[in-house]
């Protein structure tokens, strides 16, 4: 092994890396707040301010939201970042950042332990190919929950290794699993079939008498852990994800063949051809390595998840952790990456990222042992080699996620908003009406760009909410505040009151703008000179004029004026 | 083993199917080469796999002579639209930098690049390429997902005891297909013998491992 030194020395220059990655321009890039980021940073900055949600419901098990129940785990982490930073982007966004960082060491940790590898180097270089990974840059970026599950996830996997040798650590290792079920939907699944795997794989470690204890303590805190988790399991919030599962698209896949299989064979066969071919996506190298996730806001422009060269230490890495499975480092790898998708497979989105983050894990590792396979080769370029490819990677990602995303992605991360909202406190004096027909989720992005008070938006929602808050699913989008609505615009009205009209590039067509003497009063473009949002004035008098002259009619509202 | 366990893979996988529909003639030469490098590696003959190799040849001449805009060269509308936009957003930080890193040569490596991991795409062979389907390329299962277990098993058996048969059968036309490109009627059927040969091994194996345990 290096020094202690030089070890701490390589680690530390790879921490100061992934630190910059992370935090660099993490304001403006990715640019805007993604619909998923928004209620996170809110709903912390309404607990800063009142210890309620935006619902007025007082720190919930889940956060609500557009009735998606988010795990609350990162919410509540980001509530110191507020009250430091202030309701801004980097403050909802510090906490993926940060557990990105931490999850670096995590990762050297588990490389060192695991003791895959032959060449220590391999160990480092690992460590900083997990860092500069497109995957971790990704979420470590945004103010998702994925990072912050994924390092806790990373956490308890390194603590359960250890407890094979110490069981103490299983304790931990346990405990720390149950915890990280309030950071993602996904661990909700992940924690209770890892939990059951490991015990039928490595019940000759788990079950023996010197780490049984340790095991059962970890269980009992787990349980406790989940007591919240369980108070609501008879509610519509715990299950709130199953309409993800691909039931109603296998029965009606069934119904093309239903003349010629019984549905018992039927039902079956689909079932298990919709779920290996979604499975098997997670492992395909097309996935990791070439096409973008499919959610346009979790992708990077011309990267993967991996860089394209990876797919070859990853094949190499999956063939050798086959041959070596009876050994238990390498049982205990094969059954992390072989349970990781699972939770993400059941459902009908192909390869999706955040789900199965937990995949990341194994993957980083398997193509560090097939790295380490490959300099066994004893190139004398070996060296040189890895850090011209790891330049070349850098060069990718700056070129992918620095250049290309900010641009081509604006509209996927719902750029404008922050726009929209100084305009409309530039003209604080007028009435707007905000168009949310095509994003109903557009009042929480106003809410946080404006730092409604959380307050305002508590006394908008109806009782009904807070009374039933774990079951009610219904979603009203619109709301009215002292000088603005949100909701669509209704033309037979709006138009004859004066306001400010705002909508994106849909709303408003010429003949419109003509018809109605709207003026145009502010556009907000996107990097690529893409309109993204408009406001246009309403101008009733004219337009009610226009209407006896053209119309030889008038609407009621102009009697008004 | 024998050869008929080869012939039923042939007669039940989809893929000949496609091919007897495009054309009676390429499925014979394919169906051919596969017995070919089936009895290569079953009597681990060395004379039988270089006729297996002579056969390959026809096979990606056709491959590439029906495949529709083949080669690393060819840009469509969507390609040169998006290579002009990049080079657009390299420009707004360098003037120099779209040259360097949206140019030609690079765009060949990448598209080389992405016609090997697509052709390289599991899914692609056993459900169709779903749930990732591409747009614009008529997608089918070419083998049944139920031979997807047996693909494996065969795959793990012959890479440690045949990788020259595999190395040939996979790596030349795989090589040819990243060449050529994936828009293809009946997908990259120059690695047909490969799969149909892998998969009849991985049962075979399967079989023998039934036949020890219920001794």
């Amino acid at each position: 092994m290096l020094s202690n030194l030089k070890s701490l020395f390589i680690i530390a220059v790879i921490l100061i890396l992934g630190f910059f990655l992370y935090l660099y321009k993490i304001e403006d890039i990715p640019p805007g707040l993604e619909i998923d980021e928004v209620p996170n940073g809110y709903n912390a900055y309404s607990i800063l301010r009142t210890g309620k949600d935006e619902f007025g419901k007082s720190f919930p098990i889940y956060f609500r939201f557009s009735a998606s129940y988010s795990p609350p785990l990162y919410a509540y982490l980001t509530v110191p970042a507020i009250s430091l930073l202030g309701l801004n982007i980097t403050a909802a966004r510090i906490v993926s950042g940060i557990s990105g960082i931490l999850s670096i060491i995590v990762i050297f940790l588990l490389l060192k332990n695991l003791n895959l590898t032959q060449n220590r180097f391999v160990i480092y270089l690992g460590a900083l190919l997990y860092a500069i990974s497109p995957w971790t840059i990704m979420y470590s970026r945004s103010g998702y929950e994925a990072m912050l599950s994924f390092l806790i996830y990373s956490l308890s996997v390194l603590f359960i290794w250890k407890g094979f040798k110490r069981p103490f650590y299983l304790t931990y290792g346990v405990i720390t699993l149950s915890i990280s079920v309030y950071a993602s939907h996904a661990n909700k699944f992940l924690f209770t079939l890892l939990l059951i795997c490991l015990t039928i794989v490595f019940k000759n470690i788990l079950l023996d008498k010197r780490t049984r204890k340790y095991f059962i303590a970890g269980l009992v805190g787990a349980l406790i852990i989940q007591l919240p988790n369980i108070s609501v399991i008879f509610t519509k919030s715990f299950f709130v994800k199953s309409s993800l599962f691909f039931n109603d698209a296998i029965f009606i896949e069934y119904q093309k063949i239903k003349d010629i299989i019984p549905i018992f064979i039927g039902v079956p066969y689909l079932y298990a051809r919709e779920f290996l071919s979604q499975y098997l996506t997670y492992f395909s190298v097309r996935s990791l390595f070439l096409d973008p996730d499919p959610f346009q806001a979790r992708s990077i422009p011309n990267l993967s998840v991996f860089y394209p060269w990876m797919f070859v230490p990853y094949l190499i890495g999956l063939f050798v952790t086959w041959k070596k499975r009876v050994q238990t480092n390498y049982k205990y790898l094969l059954l992390l990456a072989v349970t990781a998708p699972i939770p993400a497979a059941f459902t009908k989105d192909p390869f999706w990222t955040y789900r199965a983050i937990p995949l990341l894990l194994s993957s980083v590792i398997i193509i560090t042992i097939g790295i380490d396979r490959i300099s066994k080769l004893r190139l004398k370029l070996f060296i040189p080699l890895c850090c011209l490819i790891v330049i070349y990677s850098l060069i990718l990602l700056w070129e992918g996620y620095f250049i290309f995303l900010p641009n081509e992605k604006a509209n996927a991360w719902e750029y404008g908003y922050q726009n929209v909202a100084q305009e409309m406190m530039i003209y604080k004096d007028e009435h707007f009406v905000v168009d949310n027909s095509r994003n109903p989720l557009t009042y929480i992005q106003l809410a946080f760009y404006m730092k409604l008070n959380p307050e305002t938006l508590q006394n908008a929602v109806g009782q009904e909410i807070q009374k039933n808050y774990y079951n009610n699913i219904t979603i009203n989008p619109n709301y009215s505040f002292k000088n603005f609505e949100v909701r669509p615009i209704f033309w037979e009205k709006d138009i004859y009151k004066n306001q400010i009209l705002i909508g994106d590039r849909l709303t408003f067509s010429d003949q419109q703008i003509r018809e109605h003497k709207l003026t145009r009063v502010f556009q907000i473009k996107d990097p690529l000179d893409n309109i993204v949002f408009e406001g246009y004035r309403t101008n009733p008098q004219e337009k009610c004029a226009y209407d006896r002259i053209m119309k030889n009619k008038q609407n009621p509202a102009c009697s008004l004026l | 083993m024998n050869i008929l366990s080869i012939v039923f893979i042939l007669i039940t996988s989809s893929w000949s199917w496609e091919l007897f529909s495009f054309n009676k003639y390429l499925l014979l030469i394919i169906c051919s080469s596969s017995i070919l490098l089936y009895l290569s590696v079953i009597r681990s003959s060395k004379k039988i796999l270089y006729i297996f190799c002579l056969t390959l040849i026809p096979i990606l001449i056709i491959q590439w002579k029906t495949t529709k805009n083949a080669g690393l060269n060819y840009m469509n509308a969507t390609d040169e639209q998006l290579f002009a936009t990049r080079r657009y957003e390299l420009s707004m930080v360098n003037p120099n930098l779209g040259r360097y890193l949206e140019n030609k040569p690079l765009y060949i490596f990448h598209k080389f690049e992405q016609n090997l991991l697509r052709t390289m795409d599991l899914n692609l062979y056993f459900f169709g390429s779903h749930p990732r389907e591409r747009s614009g390329i008529k997608e089918f299962e070419k083998f049944s997902f139920l031979f997807l277990p047996f693909f494996i098993l065969g795959l793990l058996k012959l890479v440690k005891s045949s990788p020259w048969q595999l190395s040939i059968s996979f790596l030349i036309p795989l090589l040819g297909l990243s060449i050529i490109g994936q828009d293809n009627p009946v997908g990259p059927f120059s690695l047909f013998p490969f799969f149909s040969v892998i998969i009849t091994i991985g049962i075979s194996l399967f079989m023998k491992k039934i036949k020890c345990f219920l001794i």
